[in-house]
């Protein structure tokens, strides 16, 4: 038997090495080609599309502290995304849930707290609009869990089907409904803004560096605690064979559907964190699309908490380096065809082991 | 279709294939003639999968030949063998479920036309089903085929190709005692009319019965040719073995221990294809079930361990009631080793250690981590209560062998002395010694007080090893009776009596 293995394992690993050098080659020539094409057509010096980017990344404290900033709730909902993939759930539905999220905290906020902003102490109404926030988060993940676990509808269709309705419904609630902002003169969709001292504190003026971002810092870390835990060790059996996790007790129907619920909850989390952070306000664009992209941080830091923390970084680090890239003259083309090409990189750089045959 | 001449014979000379620093296959030579059944047996990891994959043309021999007729199959594809007149049915079907059985035998067609012809297809599917008498439909879907269909599909498939010297890699594994005799059978028929034939194996008693010739392979290299009447079952276990082990695994002694008290109890259980089902297993009893796969005892297994639900009875272990909980029944210390360990059994992705713990409800830790030196602790008695090679705490399963894999799952079930042991095939694709190891340990725990039921198509492993035979028929049980009285005939007789 041992021949066999070490037959498979040799085969295997020499097939391995084969592949993976020629990948890093075709990788480092795609980004090579975009630096080129992105000479040829703007005048960029590829050196200096590379230095405004790590400028805006991270250049100075100011930078740096940006960066984090956008970083923070893609970790969450990344977080969040990777716990259910370790379970085998794949939540889509993040923005839905992220937005939803605010728009319960706002709701709740708005009974506790009259128009002018007295009422309860100010730490007190966070923790309540957290709370509350992560809880109308995972409500809208409920249809989902339920059509998952009672009709074995896959969450991956369900949850981005409700994003889409999600879409739909804000703009309503923001146009239509008591949530609208008052102030006459406003025509687009958007809700009053929050009262000044609800807004999260700045920890570093000038920059939007907020309260909100040690909240998912603590998030993230209890996260990867409770994963090295023996309730983390049995989430990872259920990902890894189901069949076995039922057979050692475990409820896999019921443990999936939580799985979602928990991760929406993240989301709606985020969702809070954004509103009090940097929006201060509901807009249907308040997400910015970290709903999704939560999901491929996930995926990139391979469903670790940690790893997905830094991808986060790595994702907000684009983000700001090519805003800085913009400002410096490069179309915003060539910006997004840049940022797709080093996202792919990345992703190959450092892929997971292929699973032997 | 290929010709090919009527003195065509596979032979392999002076074969070698190394993989990195192991020689795999070290200089094996044999002729397989016309007419001829030729069975090759070894243990696994002797070297028998990489000497089919290379007589099928997917790996490349490092040195020596293999010629059939007059065509060197040199590791350039499977169409080359095909093409030698050289069909191959590997363990694992490998045709396509989607497709029915006529679109496989075209699409992989070792001959090429211009266009697809699924008409000659279907037509050579045809005869040969009938010649065979495998009833085929050339129409069927292959996806809709129980495995036993798949196998027959395949080899007329590859008769269909004009294959002249057919291999088969372990066929029987999957079959019952029954469906085997019944293949082999036709199998014989066929050399009979002058196909050569090459049975891959470790099951010694389809090597006395069908072999013409025989060549077995102890660690790649040869270790015994003979024909038939020039050997018996132990001089080819000696020369699987080595006489050292062999010694070690001749029939074992039964246990013989008082039954003691009723620890698991199925009332009247209806689920699936179960009607019905009355069953008491005490403290010390191994009890057989026998019977034609699909007969319900998947259910039986599954209800025993509470993942199925039963429409009706109850599932009692110790007296208390378990039905539907799987979680209750490992807390009254159900021990399940399902047929299919890879899918059922383990998490082959995930290393040794976690895969030992999965049934610790408690001990593993708490909220402040997992307890590395309680878990390491426990992770080497399972691995040392059957010896898992490689023993490494951290190795992924997936890298163990099937032997290895079924020692890691035993070792777990076994361990904290179960109330009860279902235990579905356990032996299946096992060499002998890890057989006979497993075997041994479902007799101690019997001994040591647990109920054991066994699931198993192979009746002579279940004679040997059970102190009382139950036979499943259309889910219903038809025959129970003590071991000692129990003959082959009368358990077939109940394995076919219909339910009624």
């Amino acid at each position: 038997m041992t021949i066999t293995d070490t037959r498979t394992d040799i085969a295997v690993s020499a097939g391995r090495a084969r592949r993976h050098s020629s990948l890093i080659i075709a990788t480092t020539g795609a980004v090579a080609m975009t630096l080129l094409a992105t000479w040829i057509a703007t005048g960029l010096e590829p050196w200096s599309v590379v230095r405004s980017l790590l400028e805006g990344a991270v250049g100075d404290r100011d930078a740096i502290a940006e960066t984090i900033v956008r970083a923070a709730p893609l970790a969450l909902v990344g977080v969040g995304a990777a716990v259910a993939i370790r379970g085998g759930v794949v939540n889509v539905g993040g923005d839905g849930q992220m937005i939803m999220g605010a728009v319960a905290a706002v709701v709740v906020v708005g009974w506790i707290v009259d128009g002018d902003g007295a009422g309860a102490p100010t730490m007190l109404v966070w923790a309540i609009a957290l709370v509350v926030g992560a809880l109308g988060g995972a409500a809208w993940a409920v249809v989902p869990a339920a059509l998952a676990a009672k009709r074995d509808v896959p969450e991956i269709l369900s949850t981005l089907l409700v994003n889409f309705a999600t879409v739909g419904l804000v703009t309503w609630l923001l146009t239509k409904t008591f949530l609208q902002d008052p102030d006459p003169l406003v025509i687009t969709a958007q809700g009053e803004s929050v009262a000044d001292r609800l807004e999260f504190t700045l920890l570093l003026e000038p920059t939007r560096l907020h309260l909100g971002v040690a909240v998912v810092v603590v998030a993230v870390v209890m996260t990867a605690w409770w994963l090295r835990t023996p309730r983390g060790f049995r989430l990872d059996l259920l990902g890894a064979n189901p069949s076995l996790a039922a057979q050692a007790g475990m409820s896999v129907v019921r443990d999936r559907a939580m799985l979602l619920l928990v991760s929406a909850g993240f989301a709606g989390l985020a969702g809070v964190i954004q509103l009090f952070g940097i929006s201060h306000r509901l807009t249907p664009g308040l997400t910015g699309g970290v709903g999704y992209t939560g999901v491929l941080v996930a995926v990139l830091g391979r469903s670790r908490p940690l790893a997905t923390t830094v991808a986060a970084l790595g994702f907000a680090m684009l983000a700001t380096g090519s805003e800085q890239l913009e400002r410096d003259g490069a179309p915003r083309e060539i910006v997004l065809v840049l940022q797709a090409v080093l996202v792919i990189a990345t992703a190959i750089a450092i892929r997971p082991r292929p699973a032997a045959a | 279709m290929t010709e090919a001449g009527t003195s065509m014979t596979l032979e392999l000379a002076g074969l070698v294939k190394r993989f990195g620093g192991v020689t795999a296959v070290d200089e094996v030579d044999a002729t397989i003639h016309r007419g001829q059944l030729h069975a090759i047996v070894g243990e696994n990891g002797a070297g028998k999968s990489t000497i089919v994959n290379m007589v099928a043309g997917l790996v490349a021999p490092d040195a020596g030949s293999i010629t059939c007729g007059d065509i060197s199959i040199d590791g350039s594809g499977r169409r080359q063998a095909a093409a030698a007149g050289i069909g191959v049915v590997h363990q694992h079907p490998s045709l396509i479920d989607r497709m029915t059985v006529a679109e496989n035998a075209e699409l992989g067609r070792p001959t090429s036309r211009f266009r697809t012809d699924l008409n000659s297809a279907r037509s050579a599917i045809s005869t040969w089903s009938e010649r065979t008498s495998f009833a085929v439909d050339p129409d069927a879907a292959v996806g809709a085929m129980s495995i036993g269909e798949r196998q027959r599909a395949e080899i007329v498939v590859a008769l269909s190709w004009g294959a002249q010297v057919l291999l088969l890699d372990e066929p029987t594994a999957v079959l019952s005692p029954f469906e085997a005799d019944a293949l082999l059978d036709v199998v014989t028929d066929l050399v009979a009319n002058g196909l050569a034939v090459v049975l891959v194996t470790h099951k010694l008693r389809e090597v006395e019965r069908y072999a013409d010739e025989v060549t077995v392979l102890r660690s790649g290299r040869v270790t015994a040719t003979a024909s038939r009447g020039g050997f018996s079952r132990s001089s080819l276990v000696t020369a699987m073995v080595g006489d050292d082990v062999a010694a070690r695994i001749r029939r074992r002694p039964k246990i013989d221990t008082e039954p003691g008290p009723v620890r698991l109890e199925l009332r009247g259980v209806e689920v699936g294809r179960l009607r019905g089902i009355d069953l008491c297993v005490r403290g010390g009893e191994i009890v057989g079930v026998a019977g034609v796969a699909g007969n319900g005892q998947r259910e039986l297994v599954d209800s025993t361990a509470g993942l199925r639900h039963p429409t009706a009875g109850v599932v009692l272990v110790d007296d208390v009631d378990v039905t539907s909980r799987p979680a209750d029944a490992v807390a009254a210390g159900v021990a399940v080793i399902p047929d299919d360990r890879d899918l059922d059994a383990l998490a082959l992705q995930l290393p040794v250690w976690s895969n030992a713990i999965v049934k610790r409800r408690t001990g593993i830790g708490s909220w402040r981590g997992l307890d590395r030196s309680a878990i390491d602790l426990f992770t080497d008695a399972v691995i040392a209560r059957l010896g898992v090679r490689p023993a490494r705490r951290d190795a992924l399963v997936r890298t163990l062998s099937g032997g290895n894999r079924q020692r890691l799952v035993i070792g777990r079930e076994l361990a904290g002395s179960p109330s009860v042991i279902v235990a579905a095939e356990p032996t299946r694709g096992l060499d002998p010694i890890s057989a006979a190891a497993v075997l041994d340990a479902l007799m101690q725990a019997a001994a040591a007080g647990s109920g054991v039921l066994v699931v198993a198509s192979d009746l002579d492993e279940l004679l040997e090893i059970s102190t009382r035979i139950v036979v499943l028929a259309s889910g219903r049980i038809t025959l129970d009776i003590d071991a000692v009285d129990a003959d082959r005939a009368t358990i077939g007789a109940a394995m076919m009596a219909a339910a009624s």
